[in-house]
């Protein structure tokens, strides 16, 4: 064999030797197996955190070699280098990486021993110049909750916003067609008879579980794109939209949590997909990396949604954010100027095991208005964000129950009655694009 | 030992000096390195080989700075048609990459190759760039492509999409337009399937090119065709990255 051969061996077994070469290697495989308990449950007094990692551009290599997709781009070794030595220099256990794009970084998820302090080890990090910059990893909490199941008889007239909006009406006209709606949230029963064929395509978020249907995604999706003129159930507010159902919650202690970390990589996910809508009905503490994410959508043109939490006062996040359409349910006080109202209480929508149920929250409120986007995204595809913010037209009158006057907002922003319009407005957005 | 020192390069200085500015700029504390070395059954270079047809060893290093600059370079260990064993040949290069909010990358660049024991090839070039998602486009402008007294413009397109159980298909195509000799023009693809096993990457390809006429115009490649011809050859690889 020539010399040249022998280097090129020498150097290919010296790399596979290499302790970096084989800790990043474990540490992918160990992120691969991390029981879903741990995951998401961390240990009593285990903390974790997030590590960000710049994660450069693709550019031209000498190789030529690319990943097989941007979760395993060329240079994700160099990374998972230094994310194992970072942890190994503070003491943490390297979970799992997920990079993200959008933001130019690839995110470390690092659990502390138990007893450390998280803030002075993310003082320290963002000391750190291998660092693009770090932070905790916080809870979020779905706005909803499910009442009393009923039986699968038709329940269109009980629907708090069937005759308000005129829904029969302006399916004439609009049903969100081909509108793709990402409904970030727990799991979603795609085979539920109302929502069959509605789900264009699932993923899980939620760290070694499987996909599962849960009860407030269930919901959730069935507001926004319950099959209409089916014959049973209930009709979605956009019936003809797409859903990218991403589980990034999980039912726990009667209630449905998120966190920073499944959120992150479920919008990510979103924006790699082209969706036009992403509702959130759910609401947590401010954080830096779902602030940039929801950011970066918006400068995308998607429309996200948030639930306000009547419980904070600004109505947490990402409901608090700025362009994000912040939505309160229509029974509770208005949280701001720029606060939208839509059906929150005794909402019938579908639920696991092919059922119906009543609930009640702002998340309901929230997907009727996500509903309502991706009828106006059929419409009105163009039409900024900010021009859509100010083209909605507020319910008025006596009763004004379901906070927003969808027909008027829609001829308001096309120029056309679509039903029997009460209250039509001159000031219209139809010549925007 | 037949990878012998490399010889000074000649005819870019300059060129291997901006690229040793890209290279300090990318070497920061953020810096992220990483890199492949292995063997591959025949280094075709835009659809010509440049071993001869043989095997080749090839060792690459590529360094990523946080603010977007890159560089990085590549030995390989080829075999150029006039010359009767291996030589080192050497290329250098870097740039700077941005990702734009949209998702639309964008880079420019310079590269530069020498040739040991036949200098008279070595050339530079400059390049720009897009990339979304799985797919690239690249431009490169060459003043003297490999010493042929050529101006070259060489377009690519790069894909490829997952596939099942870990393996990847990719596929490039090329065309090379000599501004001077449209006859050296040539257009070139590749399609392939490739995996990556902790830090093992395997690469098997169909690499096909179109000459158009006299091959490399000075008859330096491999036997020139007198007339059009496709040429096509499977290509296996087996690199360790890092």
């Amino acid at each position: 064999m020539k010399p040249g051969v022998f280097l090129v061996l020498w150097l290919m077994a010296a790399l596979a030797a290499w302790p970096g070469a084989q800790a990043s290697a474990q540490a992918a495989a160990h992120a691969a197996t991390e029981p879903a308990r741990t995951a998401v449950q961390p240990a009593a007094g285990a903390a974790e955190i997030l590590v960000m990692l710049h994660l450069p551009a693709p550019h031209f290599r000498a190789d030529g070699y690319s990943g097989a997709s941007y979760r395993d781009d060329a240079g994700r070794q160099a990374r998972q280098r230094i994310a194992q030595a970072l942890a190994r220099e503070h003491g943490m256990r390297l979970m799992e990486d997920w990079p993200m794009p959008a933001l130019n970084v690839d995110c470390f998820r690092m659990r502390l021993a138990s007893g450390q302090d998280p803030a002075a080890i993310l003082a320290a990090l963002s000391r750190d110049g291998r660092v693009a910059w770090a932070q905790s990893i916080q809870d979020f909490n779905a706005q909803g909750g499910a009442g009393a199941a009923t039986a699968g008889d038709p329940l269109y007239r009980v629907q708090p916003a069937a005759a308000p909006w005129q829904l029969e009406q302006l399916r004439k006209s609009a049903t969100g067609r081909k509108v793709l709606v990402a409904v970030i949230d727990s799991g979603v029963e795609a085979g539920h008879p109302d929502l069959a064929g509605q789900v264009a395509l699932q993923e899980n978020f939620v760290d070694g579980q499987s996909y599962v249907a849960e009860e407030h995604g269930t919901a959730v999706a069935g507001v926004i794109a319950a099959r209409a003129d089916n014959g049973i159930g209930i009709a979605g507010i956009a019936p003809e939209a797409r859903l990218m159902a991403l589980r990034a919650c999980w039912q726990a202690d009667g209630g449905t949590r998120c966190n920073s970390f499944t959120l992150a990589k479920a919008l990510n996910f979103a924006l790699l997909h082209n969706a036009q809508v992403i509702n959130l009905s759910l609401s947590g503490p401010q954080d830096r990396l779902l602030q940039q994410l929801v950011g970066v959508a918006q400068a995308r043109g998607i429309r996200v949604v948030g639930a306000i939490d009547p419980a904070r006062g600004d109505g947490g996040f990402p409901a608090n954010s700025p362009g994000v359409f912040a939505v309160a349910a229509d029974d509770t006080p208005r949280h701001g100027a720029q606060c939208l109202q839509a059906p929150g209480r005794d909402v019938p929508t579908t639920m696991p095991g092919a059922r119906w149920g009543m609930v009640s929250g702002s998340s309901y409120a929230a997907a009727h208005v996500s509903g309502m986007l991706a009828l106006i995204g059929e419409l009105k595809p163009q039409l900024s964000g900010e021009r859509l913010h100010e083209g909605i037209v507020r319910s008025s009158g006596p009763a004004p129950l379901t906070g927003i006057d969808l027909c008027a907002t829609i001829m308001r922003i096309t120029g056309k009655c679509s039903c029997a319009c009460p209250n039509p407005s001159t000031d219209n957005l139809a010549r925007s694009p | 030992m037949f990878l012998r020192m490399p010889q000074p390069f000649h005819r870019q200085p300059g060129t291997f000096t901006l690229i040793g500015l890209a290279c300090v700029a990318a070497t920061s504390a953020q810096a992220q390195v990483s890199g492949s070395a292995g063997l591959v059954s025949d280094y075709l270079y835009r659809g010509i080989s440049l071993s001869s047809g043989k095997p080749a060893a090839r060792f690459s290093l590529d360094v990523d700075g946080a603010g977007g600059w890159f560089g990085g370079g590549q030995v390989v260990s080829g075999q150029l048609a006039q010359q009767s064993h291996r030589n080192a040949q050497w290329l250098g290069y870097g740039g700077y990459a941005q990702r734009l909010p949209s998702g639309l990358s964008w880079e420019a660049g310079m590269s530069a190759y020498a040739f040991h024991g036949a200098p008279s090839w070595n050339f530079r070039e400059a390049f720009v760039g897009l990339a979304f998602d799985n797919y690239s486009a690249r431009l490169h402008y060459s003043p003297d492509y490999l010493g042929f007294g050529d101006r070259t413009v060489y377009a690519e397109l790069n894909g490829g999409a997952a596939l099942p159980a870990g393996w990847r298909f990719f596929w490039r195509g090329g065309f090379l337009a000599a501004l001077n000799h449209a006859i050296n023009s040539r257009a070139e693809a590749r399609i392939g399937v490739a995996t990556a096993v902790e830090g093992w990457q395997l690469q098997l390809s169909l690499d096909a090119a179109r000459l158009r006429g006299q091959g490399g115009g000075n008859g330096s490649y491999e036997a020139p065709p007198a007339s059009s011809k496709v040429r096509s050859k499977t290509v296996l690889g087996l690199a360790r990255s890092f």
